[in-house]
């Protein structure tokens, strides 16, 4: 099988599966998620040093692991940690944090990065979730583990004694 | 029932590691064996669904979902069940058993059992073991001591291959070794200053069934030098380390005396009264539900330490009303189990000029039992072995945002060693650890359910709080940072180590098996999985059940030629 396609109908097969067989909330609160998914990573993992990080699908993988990894009562949290954020925004900016600009939606993110005070806490809750997966969807993509060798499928040695240059 | 003319020389109940050393020896001695296993058939490489797959390949990079956590409570605790493995292990819905105590009963029901997911740990017993029952008045006394099983530790580790250093340390003999993995530059460091405080507190390279330097024995059998993936649950293509798939079961086909039958539950074994012996075995097949009798001389019971006590418990008759071979009335008692219960942590901020390349299938080190192995020196009976093991992991910026984060994933640095081990302790078999069937319920197969009634005991409890205080002692004496002591607070069970309730012992009114792991009662059935285990000792067992089978089977092909089975 192709192993891209295959990664490709995974990503997206399985967190449609997983509303149909069981993780709460509605399409509209997922959707919800998904939108800020695709803000955060963008924010906070951008493209750079010869990477297009946009290519690597990790708001797909971040979706299916919030969708099929946590517990309902988490996953409540994300939709309460996502209204607090809109809340916010129309709070401080007269707008959802979807219509916000870019250079808006910035200052919010950094300021949830920063786990400023004034975030309600269930939005920080669904921050750090979501940054976590950012963190291991692009540590164990195919471009990290493969293509540029962190991981080794068949490493055949051990060293116990690697002498740092 | 239908009774088919299925006759053999000799059946084994099981695949696993003591099944497939049962069959291998029996078909190699020539004799039709039938090995019949409960689960579906597995086949060396062919049946490795996941064993070249990368994370990225998975769904949730091995993650289980929270789906499959919740409906397999008892599987999801075990530290090897992932997205990754999850098909060698059996779910808890589909063959349910009745906890009158909290007991997690981790199973693999394929052929091969858990020989595809056991820890690999492979450490002989001594007499400090085999006499720990009569010294310290527990149990009964073993009807064997080390000169009895070392011929077959030799021979089983000459097959198997064994990875390791002879350390000369009395608590854990030595043997037939391939070349260890050796302690990495943290754990050497420990072992060197614990030898300036303490001489009787060895750290050695963990001995592992991994080839390390496979011998033409292991590379007739089609396998090959560990690969160091350390992705052993999945199944290895290499067979880069033991299992009953990649060694024991290819070599008892190879002589072609096998016939192997999976999806097989056996319910009982059948007592002839005119012949006062077993005669065969019901089997209920797994898929069709069809019920068949299969007939063979001796009949070796291997299906794991729980199920054995089982399916011996179902066979009744009028001889044997309790249970086959249970005219002591012991049999489903005087279970025991490892206690793993505690662990400690800390940092190490030496060394940091060195990290480790590639990985240790052994693990790292292990520091063999100290405590109350001379004389009884403590308040509590018995004593642990631990594990030790030190790693360098790398460390990212993960508050950082954008292109520092970025940045920060791409050249990562190394933090601090971590250090960690866990206790191995020794539990005492007591009558109040039982496993018993249900009156009232029984599986698909109308077989009895299990009933497991396993707890640990204020020995237990002693034993814990001493380890976590001589392991912090030596952490400290380390230079050891940040120690962190914890105590799992983990059900029996978890530690996979179940054993008993089908005791060896010299005095049948006190023990089902004799010293050749035969019953007292009925000559021509032997046990010689986990279940026959008289004490646990702190080592992992694995090694001691191949050993103690090989050698039954000796005893036993012996007999038969001599017209005694």
């Amino acid at each position: 099988m192709n192993r891209r396609g295959f990664i490709y109908r995974l990503a997206i097969i399985s967190p449609l599966l997983t509303l149909k067989l069981g993780c709460t909330g509605s399409r509209s609160d997922w959707d919800h998620i998904g939108d800020f998914v695709k803000e955060v990573r963008t924010v906070i993992l951008p493209s750079g040093d010869g990477i297009d990080i946009d290519k690597l699908s990790l708001e797909h993988f971040v979706l299916t692991m919030l969708q099929d990894c946590f517990s309902p009562d988490d996953q409540q949290r994300f939709f309460k940690g996502r209204e607090a954020l809109d809340q916010y925004c129309s709070k401080q900016y007269k707008d959802s944090f979807k219509d916000l600009s870019g250079e808006k939606k910035l200052e919010i993110i950094t300021k949830i990065n920063g786990k400023d005070k004034e975030m309600d806490k269930e939005t920080l809750f669904l921050f750090a979730k979501v940054k976590a997966k950012i963190i291991q969807g692009f540590q164990q993509s195919e471009l990290m583990m493969k293509d540029r060798k962190r991981y080794e499928l068949v490493p055949g040695r051990y060293n116990g004694y690697y002498k740092i240059a | 029932m239908e009774k088919k003319d299925y006759k053999y020389d000799a059946i084994v109940i099981g695949s696993g590691i003591s099944g497939g050393w049962a069959a291998k020896e029996l078909c190699e001695k020539g004799l039709k064996t039938l090995v019949l296993e409960r689960g579906r058939d597995v086949t060396h490489i062919k049946d490795y669904p996941t064993t070249n797959k990368y994370p990225y390949e998975f769904p949730h990079r091995m993650e289980q979902p929270y789906a499959v956590k919740q409906e397999n409570p008892i599987a999801s605790r075990c530290y090897a069940f992932r997205e990754d493995t999850a098909h060698f292990f059996v779910k808890d819905n589909e063959h349910p058993y009745i906890q009158d105590k909290p007991f997690d009963w981790i199973r693999g029901y394929q052929v091969g059992g858990k020989s595809l997911l056991w820890a690999r740990q492979t450490q002989r017993w001594s007499d400090y073991d085999f006499e720990g029952p009569e010294r310290d008045g527990f149990a009964v006394d073993w009807p064997i001591r080390y000169n009895d099983i070392k011929p077959w530790y030799d021979y089983v580790e000459k097959f198997i291959g064994v990875s390791g250093n002879n350390d000369g340390v009395a608590t854990l003999p030595d043997g037939h070794f391939q070349k260890a993995y050796p302690l990495n530059i943290v754990e050497q460091f420990f072992k060197d200053k614990l030898k300036t405080r303490y001489n009787d507190r060895h750290v050695i390279s963990a001995r592992c069934a991994h080839l390390s330097d496979p011998s033409p024995v292991q590379i007739a059998q089609g396998r090959v030098q560990c690969q160091n993936r350390k992705l052993c649950e999945r199944g290895c293509p290499f067979g880069g380390y033991f299992s009953s798939n990649s060694s024991t079961l290819p070599a008892a086909a190879k002589t072609g005396n096998l016939t192997l039958r999976p999806h097989a539950v056996v319910s009982s074994i059948i007592f002839d009264e005119a012949q006062q012996k077993a005669t065969g075995v019901v089997v209920v097949d797994s898929e069709t539900n069809e019920v068949m009798q299969f007939e063979a001389r001796i009949i070796f019971v291997c299906a794991s330490t729980i199920n054995s006590n089982l399916i011996l418990l179902n066979s009744t008759s009028a001889s044997h009303p309790n249970g086959l071979g249970n005219s002591s009335g012991v049999l489903g008692q005087y279970l025991a189990f490892h206690n793993y219960n505690a662990s400690i942590r800390a940092a190490y901020t030496g060394h940091l000029d060195y990290r480790t390349d590639g990985k240790n299938p052994a693990g790292g080190g292990y520091i063999p039992r100290f405590r109350n192995v001379l004389k009884q020196e403590t308040s509590f009976l018995r004593g642990y072995a631990t594990t030790i093991g030190a790693s360098r992991p790398e460390a990212i910026d993960s508050a950082a945002m954008g292109d520092q984060l970025r940045q920060s994933l791409l050249n990562p640095t190394l933090g601090d060693w971590r250090v960690g081990s866990h206790m191995m302790g020794e539990t005492i078999p007591k009558i109040s650890n039982t496993v018993s069937l249900s009156t009232t319920q029984k599986d698909k197969w109308g077989v009895p359910l299990v009933r497991i009634a396993i707890d640990y005991d204020d020995n237990d409890h002693l034993m814990t709080q001493d380890y976590l205080e001589q392991m912090s002692e030596m952490f400290e004496y380390a230079g050891f940072k940040n120690i962190e002591t914890n105590i799992r607070n983990q059900a029996p069970g978890l530690d996979i180590h179940e054993m008993g309730g089908v005791r060896m012992g010299a005095d049948p009114k006190s023990s089902i098996l004799n010293k050749w792991n035969q019953m007292h009662d009925c000559k021509n059935v032997f046990v010689t999985d986990g279940s026959c285990m008289t004490s646990v000792s702190t080592q992992n067992p694995s090694l001691t059940f191949m050993a103690l089978t090989a050698r039954a089977v000796d005893y036993a092909v012996n007999e038969m030629k001599k017209m005694n089975l």
